[in-house]
């Protein structure tokens, strides 16, 4: 996935409770057949696991062993949200919360201290917040296919994105619009914009 | 260049009662720092001094006594919190069932393991890497920026009486590498008894090497993992530096070129690291006198499992780490396997590898009943760690020995 613009999470409504908060580890890419490639990831993107990573540092270990991290995972663009069946929906969002990070002539750097709208790294292990029904979410303009408006209030997803339409999809996950408006992220020197929505099962 | 920090080396300074702030709380992290120094050490370096030793005492005596004196005052704070009197006894405090359940007591608890493993933590991942690996400190949320000067040399061409500003020119490029350490964690639980002692025998070297000794076989494994893979980049060790089997002439020609290229004189300025199956191949191999010339070995080969000096170059054993979760099953290790790395010892230039850990902390541990939802205690620990290989003072490595 390329870099997209205007892209920002934000957790709305929370109990702060820690086992209904999901947050795991994770990379993000694509696969071809068994074979993952990393990608850069932006925030607010919608994904799903597809496999558990693999332990890195055991790669040469002598006998060998297959390891793989128990919750670390490698994950794929959400090509919809039909996979989710309850209120834990399997769906999750990138919510990176370290630190920018950018490559200069081939040197990752961590710069500064932005926490808003984070794109992860190709190849770096970043943070990914598990979608949940009936809770809300600030997703940034660049995370909507189209703005939702009251008319097309029913965000499906579609390749990572949200795409507002008027009615719901036909099961699933969806996050419904509540048509409060267009609101500011609150970051200094930003015009950064965005939508709350609710997390709902078709 | 990084200081090298060394068990041998610690500053007394840091089993010191530190004068700020609260004196218990400070005289029981230098406890324990002391016994977890000396549980450690003497299995990192054979010649670890060892402060006790030289002082008279006890190991077990001091290890238990820090472990009641921690308890106690874990039980104390927990406990003075809600206007409770201190606890007078250890078997009070195993029998008060509102400990178990009390945020403070972990708290307490969790602020003196992490102050007693950070400093010990450094100086075990720096002993890990030997010569191989350097280790920086990096400021949480940075980057260390490494710049590597070039190896080479200039080229000096043939010229004339008046020609000499007709020769082509000479640069040294220098290259950047970065550091930025990466988040590593573990989930584990304890329960009461093991916590405070009951059946755990109370040594403290044991109880803090546990937590410790998980994050040190993933260091291993990233450290050596890193450094085998870029093995078979030319550009970390170029062909005439690597060699697949080792016999003596390959072993005179990796030191003769390596001794060239890092413009050293003396054959006691390179080291060589391998496993001990590695090392206990290195005997005079391929020359027109193997026979002889091994006769005399034997005693010491015997006697320390290798030849400590091969060809002037001095041998280093490199203990392997352990895979968890593989002790019932396969065994599996993770180290240099059946590589012999030489190189030199110290000198100019970075040490082929590179790694950083985050300052200040670099293990922080977290202490908890909520999580595991049976009074259980959960421990989480969480490090930053990254590792790269450089090789801006090349390295000879002769592999598939032993």
């Amino acid at each position: 996935m390329a870099t997209i613009a205007n892209t920002a999470f934000e957790l709305y409504t929370t109990t702060h409770a820690a086992d209904t908060e999901v947050v795991v580890p994770g990379y993000f890419g694509s696969y071809s057949g068994d074979t993952f490639t990393g990608d850069v990831c932006p925030s607010g993107f919608l994904v799903v696991p597809q496999a558990k990573a693999p332990l890195t540092g055991y790669e040469h270990a002598e006998p060998p062993v297959t390891l793989t991290n128990g919750n670390c995972w490698n994950f794929v663009a959400a090509a919809n949200g039909t996979s989710a069946t309850s209120n834990n929906t399997g769906i999750f969002a990138q919510d990176y919360q370290g630190v920018p990070q950018a490559t200069i002539q081939g040197n990752l750097y961590n710069i500064g201290a932005k926490t808003l709208g984070l794109e992860l790294p190709k190849d770096e292990r970043g943070d990914f917040r598990e979608i949940q029904v009936g809770k809300q979410y600030k997703f940034a303009s660049g995370n909507f296919t189209a703005a939702p408006t009251a008319a097309n209030k029913y965000c499906a997803i579609a390749n990572g994105r949200l795409t507002p339409a008027s009615s719901k999809p036909a099961s699933g996950l969806y996050f419904e619009y509540f048509g409060d408006g267009e609101r500011r992220f609150n970051q200094p020197g930003s015009t950064l914009t965005g939508y709350v929505v609710m997390a709902k099962l078709a | 260049m990084p200081n090298k920090m060394r068990m041998n080396s610690i500053s007394d300074e840091m089993f010191r009662v530190n004068a700020d702030g609260d004196r218990d709380f400070n005289k029981i992290v230098a406890s324990g720092r002391l016994a977890f120094a000396e549980y450690i050490g003497p299995k990192l370096n054979k010649s670890y001094p060892s402060r006790l030793a030289a002082r008279n005492l006890n190991y077990a005596d001091v290890a238990k006594k820090h472990m009641v004196d921690k308890i106690m005052f874990c039980a104390s704070r927990a406990r003075a919190v809600v206007g409770r009197p201190a606890p007078s006894s250890l078997e009070e405090v195993q029998n008060d069932q509102t400990l178990m359940k009390d945020e403070i007591f972990f708290k307490t608890m969790a602020a003196i393991d992490t102050q007693v493993i950070s400093p010990i933590a450094y100086r075990v991942i720096s002993d890990l890497g030997g010569e191989m690996m350097d280790v920086h400190n990096v400021a949480y949320g940075g980057t260390k920026e490494l710049i590597i000067p070039s190896g080479e040399a200039f080229l000096w061409e043939d010229s004339s009486p008046a020609g000499g500003h007709a020769a082509p020119q000479n640069y040294l490029y220098s290259n950047t590498v970065t550091l930025t350490p990466k988040a590593y964690a573990c989930n584990a639980k304890m329960s009461w008894p093991q916590m405070v002692g009951i059946d755990n025998g109370l040594d403290a070297g044991m109880y803090y090497s546990a937590l410790l000794r998980g994050f040190w076989s993933k260091i291993t494994g990233l450290f050596t993992g890193s450094m085998i893979s870029a093995f078979s980049n030319s550009a970390n060790v170029p062909s005439y530096l690597l060699y697949n089997a080792y016999n003596s002439s390959n072993w005179a020609n990796a030191t003769k070129k390596l001794m060239a290229l890092l413009n050293i004189n003396s054959r006691s300025q390179l080291a060589a690291f391998g496993e001990y199956n590695a090392l206990q191949a290195v005997l005079p191999s391929g020359t027109a006198s193997d026979a002889a010339l091994t006769y005399g070995l034997g005693m010491e080969w015997m006697k320390n499992g290798f030849i400590g000096v091969c060809g002037g170059v001095r041998l280093f054993e490199s203990i392997p780490a352990m895979v968890p979760g593989t002790a019932e099953t396969t065994g599996s290790l993770v180290g240099l396997g059946d590589n012999i790395v030489i190189t030199a010892t110290g000198g100019a230039g970075y040490a082929p590898m590179q790694a950083a850990m985050v300052d200040g902390q670099p293990m922080t541990l977290e202490y908890g009943f909520h999580e595991t939802g049976d009074y259980s205690i959960m421990i989480n620990g969480t490090a930053w760690f990254d590792v790269k290989p450089v090789f801006a003072r090349k390295c000879a490595v002769i592999q598939n020995v032993g």
